[in-house]
């Protein structure tokens, strides 16, 4: 006879990771596109990216429903999570969130294509409520099982918003870079808000790396896991490519001024795409590394 | 504790409630099966997954060596997380203790799978003829049905040691409660906060281990391939193994 006990399998796959990536993705984009209604003259220089951003938001709002839809096993009861609310379930906030979420971005864009400024500045300051709580409920979505060691902390829904905003900010970069209308003005506050979204990142990454190293046998092997299996994912396209290079991407500019090339639109443009990979990458080694260490028990 | 929607409250040890509870007597099983094989019957478990299992592990180096058999099922919690991550109340605790799933409402979303530390629930197949349940999440109900009609659960009727002990833990004069009473107990990962109310007398530390490898099973192994050969195209073997 042998040894036996029976494979379990990871429940969440890629679709999953996809689905968390873009709608943090939207989440962001769309706060910055109404940042001008939302925060005044302060956000003025994202004005150009008003309609395009939200437009992006609402496509990709498009992408990630029948995303998920497509993911449950079971996808003509999608309705289910909204017809049985169920208060304790992060999923179940969810489902309404994105639902009022998607509702806020078509009221916005009614409110600026038909000029409705009452409803547009409404559907702005709510819909930007609406999308930070995006990020943060697919974050509590992880941290609201105690069975998996990585995820049962509450570092990780401020890592999601952390991750959110900087692939939200190289997207408008990306958008506004392509538009032709990215200035200094909109290089400047996009290069700001990334240096603090990486710097934040990196700190909470770090946090997270000094719990594993010095954590629980689950945490243990989850360490074990990511810089076995996902050493390529976590060190060099998450941590490399997603983090370092594009936080000296953008600090550069603000620590030494006379180097004018380093102010160049495109390098922004450039340190958000990486700061997006970063943030898929971080999110992929995240959700798979810390369902492995309870596939065996 | 608060009690939402089908959430019913912990009944352990409320008096003139009861609370189905388990008891696994490790030294009287002798890795037989039976109690597998009679879940399968019971419920017409598909190829490939599994209400209760028997992991088998080894100890030691010949002459002292020792082979341990950990039956394993639904813990059937009294703080289950499966049933508080559960968005569509699919999953529900019933006041006696039952942990039970009601098939029409769950939507497939596997975070019930997510939130059990035991891996005690399981997708079922796609390509499932005789019962029409599928692609649903599945998992131990201890036999609601039975006991409701003062049965004992399959695997408990069939155990041929003895070895799987059933009933009310908040009768005194119990077996359970006995044993549970007079005997050295281990649940597993009681550090988790779920009150899991399957005991197990005697057990080997090697079973109650966080396993840091993947089994060794070249036969666990095969039956894992040839399920997800089965279930080729279902979207739940999209998941990462």
């Amino acid at each position: 006879m042998f040894e036996y006990m029976p494979y379990n399998l990871a429940p969440w796959g890629v679709e999953i990771v996809i689905y968390f990536f873009i709608i943090g993705l939207a989440a962001m984009t769309f706060i910055m596109a109404a940042a001008p209604e939302t925060f005044g003259n302060v956000a003025a220089p994202f004005r150009n990216v008003e309609i395009p951003g939200a437009v992006i938001t609402l496509i990709l709002l498009g992408i990630s429903g029948p995303l998920l839809i497509a993911d449950i096993s079971q996808p003509l009861r999608f309705l289910n999570p909204i017809i049985y609310f169920r208060p304790t379930s992060p999923l179940s906030w969810g489902s309404v969130l994105l639902l009022l979420f998607g509702a806020a971005v078509v009221a916005f864009l009614y409110g600026r294509f038909f000029d409705k400024p009452g409803i547009r500045r409404a559907a702005a300051v709510i819909g930007s409520l609406l999308a930070l709580s995006m990020p943060i409920y697919t974050g509590i979505d992880l941290a609201a099982n105690q069975s998996r060691a990585l995820w049962a902390t509450p570092a990780i829904p401020l890592l999601f918003v952390a991750l959110s905003v900087t692939s939200g900010a190289g997207l408008v970069a990306v958008i506004q870079l392509v538009t032709g209308n990215f200035g200094p003005d909109a290089s400047r506050m996009i290069r700001t808000i990334m240096a603090f979204s990486l710097a934040t990142t990196f700190l909470l990454v770090f946090a997270l790396v000094q719990t594993m190293v010095y954590g629980t046998a689950e945490l243990q092997q989850a360490w074990d896991a990511i810089n076995g299996e996902f050493s390529v994912q976590f060190w060099w396209l998450g941590i490399i490519l997603g983090i370092v290079i594009p936080l000296i991407l953008v600090l550069v500019p603000i620590l030494a001024p006379r180097a004018e090339a380093a102010r160049s639109p495109l390098l922004v443009a450039v340190a958000g795409v990486l700061g997006a990979l970063g943030a898929y990458m971080l999110r992929e080694v995240i959700i798979y590394a810390g369902q492995l260490p309870q596939l065996f028990f | 504790m608060i009690s939402i929607g089908l959430q019913a409250e912990p009944s352990y040890g409320v008096p003139g409630k009861k609370r189905w509870a388990m008891v696994v007597d490790l030294r009287r099983c002798i890795g037989c099966m039976a109690c597998v094989a009679a879940c399968k019957a019971e419920y017409d478990v598909p190829l490939g997954v599994w209400r209760t299992t028997v992991q088998v592990k080894n100890t030691g180096k010949f002459p002292n060596a020792r082979r341990n058999f950990m039956p394993r099922l639904c813990n059937h919690c009294d703080n289950p997380p499966c049933v508080r991550n559960c968005p569509t109340a699919a999953t529900y605790k019933h006041e006696e203790g039952f942990v039970l799933q009601r098939y029409e409402r769950c939507i497939g979303c596997r975070t019930c799978m997510i939130a059990c530390p035991y891996n005690a629930r399981f997708m079922l197949p796609r390509n499932r003829t005789r019962v029409g349940i599928n692609n649903v999440v599945d998992k131990c109900t201890f036999c609601d049905h039975r006991v409701s009609q003062g049965l004992v659960p399959a695997c408990v009727q069939t155990c041929l040691g003895r070895a799987r002990i059933f009933g009310d833990i908040n009768d005194p004069n119990s077996e359970v409660a006995r044993l549970v009473g007079t005997h050295k107990t281990a649940t597993l990962k009681p550090n988790k906060g779920t009150r899991p109310q399957v005991y197990y007398i005697k057990p080997d530390r090697k079973s109650m281990e966080q396993a840091t490898s993947a089994p060794v099973s070249a036969a666990a192994r095969r039956d894992a391939e040839a399920f997800y050969r089965h279930n080729n195209g279902s979207r739940f073997f999209s998941a990462h193994l």
